[in-house]
């Protein structure tokens, strides 16, 4: 019985050796594969990661850029180098 | 350049037209339909022994085949009524007539036999080589 086992099981490997093949032809075509052609896709890239508001949170600062020197102290220090 | 173009349309005009995968189940579907009894028995002529046989449809094997550019192929499974494990192996090839595909031949793949350590098993009549078919016994 073993060895009718053995047999049995090597009949499929002998049968695809000697160039038998279970079906003919080639796997027909889907619709959508022919009407969409293979690496073709609807949209480029990958879809993004979902983030509800892009960037990431800006340090919160009630106005913006940096305190600007005050005219009057630049002119008076212009004035006390032409003293010197 | 008119007649250049004229040509060209008249040679891709002599192409077959295409079928994909939906038609030939949609082709074997309509085939089986036809075929049936008001009991829905598919009545078939073994093709080997003659034997008339009375099959119930199972189901269309994926994928389908296309052999060439005008022959296609499907493989299914039909049981014999009343014992749903005795199951034959039946394949069809078709071809377009009419601008549909038509079942043109049908051949017992594999025909039901019962194995004392596995059951009922179906057994193959034959393989294929170069898409032609070749008998194994």
């Amino acid at each position: 019985m073993k060895l009718i086992t053995i047999l049995a099981l090597c009949l499929p490997l002998v049968a695809f050796a000697s160039g038998h093949k279970e079906h003919p032809g080639k796997t027909a075509d889907m619709k959508e594969q022919a009407a969409q052609p293979a690496g073709k896709k609807e949209h480029a890239g990958k879809p993004a990661g979902k983030k509800e508001h892009a960037g990431k949170p800006a340090g919160k600062k009630e106005h913006a850029g940096k305190p600007a020197e005050e005219k009057e102290d630049a002119v008076e220090a212009a004035d006390d180098q032409k003293s010197h | 350049m008119l007649v250049l173009g004229l040509l060209v349309s008249l040679s891709g005009g002599a192409q077959p037209p295409e079928y994909y995968a939906e038609d030939i189940k949609e082709a074997m579907s309509a085939h089986i339909a036809k075929q049936v009894d008001e009991k829905g028995i598919f009545h078939l002529k073994d093709d080997r022994s003659g034997e008339p046989l009375a099959l119930k449809f199972v189901k269309i094997h994926d994928p389908v085949r296309q052999i060439d550019s005008d022959t296609y192929f499907a493989c299914t499974d039909f049981h014999v009524v009343g014992e749903s494990e005795k199951l034959y192996d039946i394949d069809f090839w078709m071809r377009p007539t009419g601008g549909k595909l038509v079942v043109y031949d049908t051949k017992v793949h594999k025909e039901p036999r019962r194995s004392y350590l596995y059951g009922w098993y179906k057994y193959p009549r034959y393989n294929f080589i170069d898409d032609k078919v070749v008998p194994l016994y």
